[in-house]
């Protein structure tokens, strides 16, 4: 046997070459492939700042598919008409904060809530990166990727801020901590999206984006137009030239790039049907076709649209019509009709509608709301319309709903969600 | 040519593989390779035979060999043994086998008919396990227990088909839960119950020192509700297992690391032994068959309009089985087994092998379910010197199961247990109704239109270096890969025949969806053991090791539906829903460990130990994972001790141990994944916030306990308590989505309390050589409870999460998320046994005159009752059983004769029985709906209240026994069998499944869904699943 002090040096020896030997002959043992999962901590760099800001538009792309449908749904555009019952409340406008469809699905899965934060967040994550890297760093012109991140972040701030009744927004750190936003009213939300889009406004005016700097005023014009600055959002719209259009693109052919306004209303996609106010405008920017079918589960008769042909056909996000129809409402606002007149009376000609006969103010915000809608008809305006106006509801609140369970609701915004809310540090349940 | 739809796959038919040609000539080289080195040792021999002491038994499997060389050999089935190359005048003779006090006789070179008697060792203390230090560890050094079980004896027997048959009942405290009675299903494994809320509770196994992928839910698509799962374990054939260990909980796997709190299983192969070769062929041929039928296919009700009086409507019953037969059509028929092995073994000093192959050919009762495995084995060791030693492992399955159409697709035990006598009556033209009473299709329907079938190849190999360079220092390299590549098919024909079209609707007109996973586990492990004597009686031996891991997971499916004619089977000639998947993850763990033990007159030893692990898998905070463990042994009592004559042997013991479970892949990341972008190029969205923080679960586990023996080794008790906390669960949280990445986020924070006892009896009455009867008792108890869920919140609610776009094959399946819609799901619930059943529990109900349930109430969880419309969910009962235990007899007459038998029960656990529910609640078809009078108001209650409103009534106690095993075997006289130049000739007549005692009213009290989306960790579930077979079988087993 050996004394104690010579087993201990030999065993520590051959522990030291051991572990020499694996650490020089493999590396980092515990590195794995990760091939089908992207680490955030790899793809978060100036080489893929392009990528990233791709990525915020695709994310906010599906997000507004998704929103356009779901705000139709709680609006007056669609009927749900099929029997899956986590779609019903949106409908019945009595959704509740358990409610899962609008809070914690997918855009695919016609989620609005998790979807928005995800493009909101995709973006403002890309955004406070861009503003730390350096040109030298970031390939491509970063203030023009500056200018497109703002621009989208700002718009996902306008959804969320028009669809739901109040709101929260958190952030992500790039060393994973997390800071929790707490409970904020609509009004703060669209400050925000003021703030973004101002500062996309001012990076697409350095990176000579044409294309942006009109979505981003256009933009900060809605945002203002919520805010009641209406003076604001004029001189905002009055920066949009006539013939622009933004649009959200889709594709028919990945499932996320849908359209799913037509995949939920079309000739044979027959979730929604389309709703009472709109099944007989006759006008050609509402273009709605009677299916001549009737949903048997739920007895309700099959109207598609015809705005949206494909599953690849692209949403306006932002239009000269729509610049138009916020310079109209400012000078309604400021009582000058005269102005106001010549834009109701081009929007109604692009209808077919014969000339505006109204001579007072009501009667002028009234026609401007109507315009709106058939202007607007299922591009994610016509929710913040009805809470903006205040329009009376069809069908009227009370009204039995077809699939049971009482009325209709009153409800106009979708609340926080209780996912929210109980997982929110600085909220609670 | 034309192939019919019903026969087999045309892989099954391939009864001659290219690895035949490979093993059968290497197992012929191999032979050839001993005689060799033995015509080149010098010297002279020795032969003998080693029995039982007092019964005379031959003892096969014995170690034999000359003290102080490496000299040696063991016993062949008739307990011989001869010896060669020796010297000198006598020698020494050391003989060993596991159970048996060690021998130590000195015998005359060149005698050949020596007789050692063995005594049976009530505790074998001296009984080498693997512990995970180099070379094992005696019995007497551990604080802990573990189970070892002579899978050879078991096999020798010819009951059991599969490791987990094996494992069943031989270990307290394992509790083996199958799937199904189809042949080539597989079976979970919980050893002391579940520990993890969200994790697999399935315990590690290794295989010759690797470890393997032992998934227990495998297969092609488990028919969506997960039936027929088929278990990777099911790969490695019984016949060339010589032992298997089980380690049960954290105080006896600490030096296991990350991955172990749920137990560990070795199993150890047979090995070559030194001498001339000898080789064994065993067959088993036999048959299986639903038992009483008769009485698991209930009478069923409906009722159809009377012929000429349109408003009136008439109850009718009808039996099917008794239909069917009196058409002259059994529903199910006999299935077959068929076994085929033949192995070889021997060698010299410097070379030992042992080889096998081993075929299996067995069929169901349904046409559709068919095994045909292929094994073969090479063990290999070579010994250049005394001091070293080499053994490379080479196993190889290539298996094809096919499996029935069963559960949520449809198939012979649905369209028959929810047969549907509306469809048994004569049609208005006055023809039979085709459907003759069945459900849905035909039973011949389900045959044609559906194939499932999984094929594996699968290739585990190691290399094992063990060296003693010193007299006081031995260590041990073990490297080893286990790859499985699986092919798992659902194949839908499109039928051109309108009556079985109009069972299948649109869905005949053919799908098919292909999976292929590959599966990799890398082993390599290093240990090393130091001994040093600090005085004659104190001696320590200080361990070191470590070990490294990685786990490799690919999974590539294609799905498309609709052929556009009979008879074209492929994916690419699918016309509508095409869809792929391809993904893959890699895990990897590197450990190391260090222990000290030190032993004072080899009667006390006391142990500390302390691994530390890190793991790929755990968040970027964490660093690293410390296990602990302390434990004491202590044997008052060896031998014959005046003051306790009775007792031959005493060992107290003592352990404390931790050992844990790491994250899932990939979970602790924050990651994206691809997306297509705005202009329909890449691009990426967030896929899952991850959690740096995320660690793995600990569990802490105390064990006490005793081993004893007593009355001349004729009574042995076994006795563990133990109690086993972990902490740390990990659980799934919903993150505030205003964070702005989807998903929910995983997390620590979860406990569970188990603890039970395990004891294990085993008594020999009688010890005669005409007459031996050994009688075995195991009794286990399990009980459980979640302390902690880490949330505001005390319950989470179970269900199988997935998200399959257009295809079941794609599906992502997460076995646990906080949210519940799958029907009668367990939940966690603060204070309660883990994985529990919760709902409405109806206390009282009244009939009205027309037989509706009236006033029906609940229980209202506070000892009272309420209205069942508001009634709270309350605890039903638990999903693991509380007691689960054995008793074995085996009795040899005239050292030629043995019988055996085995009864198991299990106790104190509920299953939903969905077969009920399907039948009586949704179909209507059960007699309590029509005559509800007959009836406990409580059950009609139940029954009548709408789909899983007030289930409690088909949410029933799952207790059981079951006569599980019995055969009787008869060696035949050495005159006869050296007629055909047979060592040894042995026939055996075995029996499995022979009788069940139950009150669970179900199909079977054990049958359930283990994968799928109604399977998963705590799955309790059946509907019309195959219960187990009974199974009759013929064995010959031959040496020579």
């Amino acid at each position: 046997m050996l004394p104690m002090a010579h087993f201990r040096r030999r065993s520590v020896r051959l522990g030291i070459v051991s572990a020499l030997l694996l650490l020089t002959a493999c590396g980092n043992p515990l590195d794995v492939v990760t091939t089908s999962r992207i680490p955030a901590e790899n793809i978060e760099t100036p080489g893929n700042a392009q990528l990233l800001v791709d990525g915020a538009v695709a994310d906010f792309e599906c997000a507004f598919g998704a929103y356009v449908v779901q705000s139709a749904t709680v609006g007056e555009e669609f009927i749900y008409a099929q029997q899956t019952a986590d779609r019903t409340p949106a409908d019945a406008r009595r959704t509740t904060e358990n409610d899962s469809r609008y809070s914690t699905f997918s855009c695919t899965g016609l989620g609005i809530y998790v979807p928005l934060q995800t493009a909101r967040s995709s973006a403002e994550t890309v955004l406070s990166y861009l503003r730390t890297w350096t040109d030298a760093e970031v390939p491509g012109n970063r203030t023009n990727l500056i200018a497109i991140a703002s621009a989208y972040a700002g718009y996902s701030y306008i959804m969320l801020g028009e669809g739901f009744c109040t709101m929260a927004v958190s952030k992500i750190n790039p060393d994973r901590s997390i800071n929790y936003g707490g409970e904020i009213s609509r009004d703060s939300v669209f400050r925000i999206a003021v703030t973004r889009f101002t500062e996309a406004i001012a990076a697409a005016g350095t990176a000579a984006n044409v294309d942006i700097t009109r979505m981003a005023y256009l933009g900060r014009a809605r945002a203002k137009l919520n805010l009641r600055d209406y003076a604001g959002a004029k001189a905002d719209a009055q920066q949009v030239p006539a013939g622009y259009t933004k649009n959200a693109g889709f594709s028919d052919a990945i499932g996320r790039r849908n359209n799913f306004v037509f995949n939920d209303n079309s000739v044979t996609n027959r979730a929604s049907s389309i709703g009472l106010p709109y099944r007989t405008l006759n006008d050609t920017r509402v273009p709605i076709v009677n299916g001549n079918f009737v949903t048997a589960a739920t007895g309700i008769a099959h109207f598609y649209q015809t705005k949206y042909a494909t599953g690849s056909a692209p949403i306006p996000l932002a239009t000269y019509d729509e610049a138009q129809l916020i310079i109209a409402e400012a000078d309604i606002r400021a009582n000058s009709l005269v102005t106001a007149l010549p834009i109701l009376t081009a929007s109604r000609t692009r209808g077919g509608q014969g000339a505006f006969t109204g001579t007072t103010q009501p009667q002028y915000l009234a026609e401007l709301v109507d315009q709106r809608r058939r202007e607007l008809f299922l591009e994610s305006h016509h929710l913040g319309d009805i809470q903006r106006y205040a329009i009376a509801l069809t069908p009227a609140t009370g009204t039995p709903y077809h699939f049971g369970g009482g009325g209709y609701g009153t409800q106009t915004c979708f609340p926080l969600p209780a996912a929210e809310k109980q997982n929110n540090p600085l909220i609670g349940s | 040519m034309h192939r019919s739809p019903s026969s087999a796959h045309p892989r099954a038919q391939r009864e001659a593989r290219p690895w035949l040609c490979f093993v059968i000539p290497l197992l012929v080289a191999l032979s050839f390779l001993a005689p060799v080195s033995l015509i080149s040792a010098q010297g002279n021999s020795i032969s003998g035979i080693v029995v039982g002491a007092g019964s005379s038994n031959p003892i096969p499997a014995a170690q034999v060999q000359v003290a102080g060389t490496t000299i040696g050999t063991t016993t062949d089935a008739s307990g011989r043994f001869r010896l060669g190359g020796l010297t000198g005048s006598s020698v020494t003779l050391e003989i060993r086998r596991i159970g048996f006090r060690p021998v130590r006789q000195t015998v005359t070179v060149g005698v050949t008919d020596i007789r050692i008697a063995m005594s049976e060792q009530s505790v074998a203390l001296d009984e080498v396990v693997i512990t995970g230090t180099a070379g094992g560890q005696a019995k007497r050094e551990l604080g802990n227990a573990v189970t070892s079980i002579n899978a050879g004896q078991v096999s020798d027997r010819g009951t059991t088909n599969t490791v987990a048959q094996m494992l069943n009942a031989r270990a307290p405290g394992v509790f083996i839960n199958p799937s199904s009675g189809n042949v080539g299903t597989g079976s979970r494994i919980r050893i002391r119950g579940a520990a993890s809320l969200s994790l697999s509770n399935e315990p590690l196994v290794y295989v010759d020192g690797v470890r393997i992928n032992s998934q227990s839910a495998t297969g092609p698509v488990n028919q969506g509700f997960g039936g027929n799962s088929m278990s990777r374990l099911n790969d490695i054939n019984p016949d060339d297992i010589e032992s298997i260990e089980v380690i049960r909980g954290p105080a006896a796997a600490t030096l296991y690391g990350t991955e172990a709190s749920g137990g560990v299983i070795q199993i150890i192969t047979k090995k070559g032994v030194r001498g001339a070769p000898k080789w064994t062929f065993s067959t088993r041929q036999g048959t299986n068959y639903v038992a009483d039928l008769d009485e698991i296919i209930p009478v069923n009700y409906a009722s159809v309009p009377r012929r000429g009086s349109p408003g009136v409507r008439d109850t009718i019953s009808n039996d099917i089985v008794q239909s069917e037969k009196a058409k002259g059509r059994e529903i199910f028929g006999k299935g077959r087994i068929g076994e085929y092995d033949l192995s070889t073994n021997g060698g010299s000093d410097l070379f030992r092998y042992f080889a096998s192959a081993g075929i299996e050919d067995s069929k169901g009762v349904d046409e559709a379910n068919t095994v045909k495995r292929k094994s073969g084995r090479v063990n290999l060791s070579v010994t250049p010197s005394e001091k070293l030693n080499f053994g490379f492992n080479v196993g190889y399955t290539n298996g094809y199961v096919s499996v029935p159409c069963e559960a949520g697709c449809g198939g012979i035990v649905l369209t028959s247990f929810l047969h549907n006598p509306a469809n048994d009556t004569t049609l208005i033209d006055g023809s039979p109704n085709p459907l003759r009473g069945f459900h849905s299709g035909l039973p011949e329907a389900y045959g044609a239109y559906y194939e499932f079938y999984q094929e594996v190849d699968r290739f585990t190999a190691g290399f094992q270096a063990n060296q003693s360079p010193t007299s006081w220092f031995k260590h041990r390299l073990n490297l080893g890969v286990d790859r499985t590549g699986e092919e798992n098919s659902e194949l839908g024909r499109r039928i051109e025949n309108l009556l079985y079209r109009s069972v299948l609707g649109t869905s005949g007109l053919g799908y098919r969806s292909m999976t292929f996973r590959k599966i990799n586990n890398l082993t390599a492990d290093y240990s090393g053991s130091a001994l040093f004597n600090f005085s004659p009686d104190i001696l320590s031996t200080t361990s070191f090791g470590s070990q490294y891991y990685r786990n490799y997971f690919e999974i590539s499916c294609a799905y498309g539906e609709q052929f556009p004619a009979a008879g074209v089977t492929n994916v690419s000639s699918t016309t509508t829903n095409r869809s792929t998947c391809h993904d893959l993850e890699e895990d990897a763990t590197l450990g190391f460990f260090v222990q000290e033990q030190v032993g004072w007159k080899n009667r006390v030893f006391l142990t500390a130990a302390l691994r530390a692990d890190d793991n790929s898998a755990f968040g970027r905070n964490f660093d690293r994972v410390y296990y602990p463990k302390f434990s004491a042994s202590w044997i008052p009592i060896e031998g014959r001790n005046s003051r306790y004559s009775f007792i031959d042997a005493l060992k107290l013991r003592a352990a404390y141990g931790e050992s844990g479970k790491q994250p899932t892949t990939f979970s602790a990341l924050q990651t994206y994944t691809s997306a297509t972008g705005p202009t329909g190029g890449p691009t990426v969205t967030p896929l899952s916030i991850g959690n740096p923080d995320l660690g793995p679960e600990r569990s802490a586990e105390v064990e006490l306990g005793f081993d004893a023996g007593g009355w001349n080794d004729r009574v042995g008790l076994e006795f563990t308590w133990y109690n086993k906390k972990t902490t740390d669960a990990i659980l799934d949280r919903q993150i505030a989505p205003s964070i702005g990445i989807p998903g929910t986020q995983p997390f620590n924070a979860g406990s569970v309390r188990n603890w039970g006892t395990e004891t294990m009896l085993r008594i020999r009455p009688v010890v005669s050589p005409r007459f031996d009867w050994e009688t075995t008792f195991s009794y286990a108890t399990n009980d459980s409870e979640v302390q902690d869920l880490g949330t505001p919140q005390s319950i989470l609610d179970l269900r199988r999460q997935t998200q399959c776009p257009t295809n079941p094959s794609t599906c992502v399946v997460a076995d646990f998320v906080n949210a519940s819609s799958a029907p009668l799901s367990p939940r966690h619930q603060v204070g309660y046994p883990i994985g529990s059943i919760f709902h409405k529990r109806i206390v009282s109900a009244e009939l009205n005159a027309a037989g509706a349930a009236i006033n029906v109430m609940c229980d209202d969880g506070a000892g009272g009752s309420v209205a069942c419309s508001g009634a709270p969910f309350v605890f039903l009962g638990r999903t693991i059983p509380k007691v689960e235990g054995a008793w074995g007899n085996s009795v040899t007459l005239f050292n030629s004769v043995r019988l055996y038998g085995l009864v198991d029960f299990k106790r104190g656990h509920f299953k939903a029985n969905g077969s009920d529910r399907f039948r009586c609640v949704v179909l209507n078809r059960c007699r309590e709906r029509w005559y509800p009078s007959e009836f406990d108001p409580k059950r009609v209650a139940s029954v009548t209240a709408g789909t899983d409103a007030l289930p409690d009534s088909y949410i029933r106690d799952a207790t059981f026994t079951r006569f599980r095993e019995f055969s009787v075997a008869y060696t035949l006289p050495s005159s006869i069998s050296s007629i055909g130049r047979f060592s040894r000739a042995t026939l055996t007549l075995a029996g499995r499944n022979l009788h069940t005692w139950t009150d669970y009213p179900g199909l079977d009290p054990e049958a359930s869904f283990l994968g799928g989306i109604r399977g998963g960790n705590f799955s309790v579930f059946e509907q019309t699943t195959l219960p187990p077979l009974r199974q009759w079988v013929f064995g010959v087993n031959l040496d020579w």
